[in-house]
């Protein structure tokens, strides 16, 4: 099961620029017609530098540029099922922002004797200016 | 954010559910395709039964992106600064997800007002899929 070892352990850091095409397909898939997901003159107006990700987004980079596998966490993908996820958003995300992805296991536990086992992942995403925009945290369940 | 929210609301508010769905396969394949979430439950009905489901499910991030959405409605112009769901029952193709909120707290703050809000997503089947809370500022 997973190893408390693994608590700790951290990804290689991901740099990725935040694509308009890639921004605009998930806005889609998730049936916005939000302006400010598409239009950059709407999104200017309101204030923005540019289209702004949907809040769910910092996961969809997560997916996208994967720091842990399951490989590395010991596990088939097939078994692993999201349980929770959690954004703490600092900065909004905008088109052509780089950020750096990182991800730690932030812990490792059991419920129900060993029956339920959680692993808990957080990710960092970081502007190349510094600032941490947005702390994704995934907790996925595998039942034994 | 410069855009100022003209949301009224009170502590206690039920927020106006909003609809969104029914999932269709399509709905599931785009999103994992948008999203690069390959889940397997939701793209691979076999692999669904391993994991003791009765079939494919849709992705919970599909659902939590709707309530992305109806918060985005719900209260315009407001910051989303924390939030979190619990993943309580899948979401099968079919179901129409009902997202919901209420408010539990407002508090002023340097910048505004921070609001707070039990949020939930149901099928029409009756059963709670999410449940979570998230924390909004409003400018004043």
């Amino acid at each position: 099961m997973f190893d408390r070892a693994l608590v700790g352990r951290t990804s290689p850091v991901r740099e990725v620029v935040l694509d308009r095409a890639v921004m605009m397909q998930f806005a889609r898939a998730i049936g916005s017609t939000d302006p400010l997901h598409f239009d950059r003159d709407a999104a200017r107006a309101a204030g923005h530098p540019d289209i702004l990700a949907a809040p769910t987004f910092a996961y969809c980079l997560e997916s996208l540029s994967p720091g842990l596998t399951y490989a590395d966490l010991g596990v088939p993908a097939a078994e692993l099922l999201h349980a929770e996820q959690r954004f703490v958003c600092h900065r909004p995300l905008y088109a052509g922002d780089t950020v750096r992805l990182r991800t730690r296991v932030a812990d490792v536990f059991a419920r129900k004797a060993g029956a339920l086992q959680f692993v808990s992942l957080e990710t960092s995403l970081t502007t190349t200016d510094g600032v941490v925009a947005v702390v994704s945290t995934a907790l996925f369940v595998v039942r034994r | 954010m410069t855009t100022t929210g003209t949301a009224s609301y009170s502590v206690g508010d039920r927020l106006p559910s909003q609809r969104f769905g029914p999932v269709t396969a399509a709905m599931i394949a785009e999103f994992a395709s948008a999203s690069g979430d390959d889940n397997p439950h939701a793209l691979d009905a076999d692999a669904a039964l391993a994991a003791g489901l009765d079939g494919v499910v849709a992705h919970g991030m599909l659902s939590m992106a709707w309530l992305g959405r109806a918060l985005a409605t719900w209260a315009p112009g407001h910051v989303l600064l924390d939030w979190c769901v619990r993943f309580v029952a899948p979401t099968r193709p079919g179901d129409i997800v009902a997202c919901s909120a209420t408010v539990v707290d407002i508090t002023p703050d340097a910048e505004g007002e921070r609001v707070q809000m039990d949020i939930e997503a149901t099928t029409e089947r009756g059963v709670a899929t999410l449940r979570g809370t998230a924390t909004l500022r409003r400018a004043v």
